[in-house]
């Protein structure tokens, strides 16, 4: 009696956690996108020039540079 | 988030295809686990303005230290830094200047962005558009 309940017990809880990685999975690294523009572009120290290039390439005109948190 | 729903709006009613906006997004808050949702970054989705995903806080850290070397223009007051991260924070580049190795001295800088949007907009209002864009 009780065997049977605990498996049931320990089979809901595991899926509940896979679904929880799951759902953290999609959020993490799903591709993020703003309609009809370019993907957000990852920076780390390795391609921080994607960032630099894009700004000297605008030197022509005004460049606003903002600093967000994303929550 | 109210940061990038003001320069959104800031970007629909001002003109000018020489224009470029630039968001970093960076880690700041005990939520910020993961890149912005596709739902955030539509806030703003002018063709003008390129999302970026700092997770390091490199753009952070480069611009930190332009503030206290006190080469940041001389306008603006202070923006918001936090346990040495600066956030929620606006930087205006006059044209003509470039990033060479460091971070670039802005024109204008403050924050946090609703509060200073509107001094953000007066200037981009008057700047002149450059020839031939």
């Amino acid at each position: 009696m009780t065997a049977p309940r605990t498996k049931t017990l320990v089979v809901s809880l595991a899926t509940g956690i896979l679904a929880l990685l799951a759902i953290g999975a999609y959020f993490y690294f799903a591709p993020r996108s703003a309609p009809g523009r370019p993907s957000l572009v990852h920076l780390d120290a390795g391609n921080i020039n994607a960032l630099r290039d894009d700004f000297n390439a605008a030197a022509g005109g005004t460049r606003v540079v903002l600093l967000l948190s994303p929550t | 988030m109210g940061g990038a729903s003001a320069i959104g709006d800031v970007l629909r009613r001002t003109p000018g295809g020489s224009l470029r906006v630039f968001l970093v997004w960076e880690p700041v808050l005990a939520t910020d686990l993961s890149p912005p949702l596709p739902s955030v970054l539509a806030r703003v989705a002018d063709p003008r303005a390129r999302h970026f995903w700092d997770r390091g806080r490199l753009v952070s850290a480069g611009l930190l230290r332009v503030l206290e070397a006190g080469r940041a223009g001389g306008e603006g007051a202070d923006p918001p830094e936090q346990d040495g991260i600066v956030w929620d924070t606006v930087a205006v580049y006059p044209p003509g200047v470039v990033w060479g190795d460091a971070v670039p001295a802005p024109g204008y800088v403050d924050g946090p962005v609703v509060r200073v949007i509107e001094e953000v907009a007066r200037r981009l209002a008057s700047t002149p558009e450059a020839p031939g864009r």
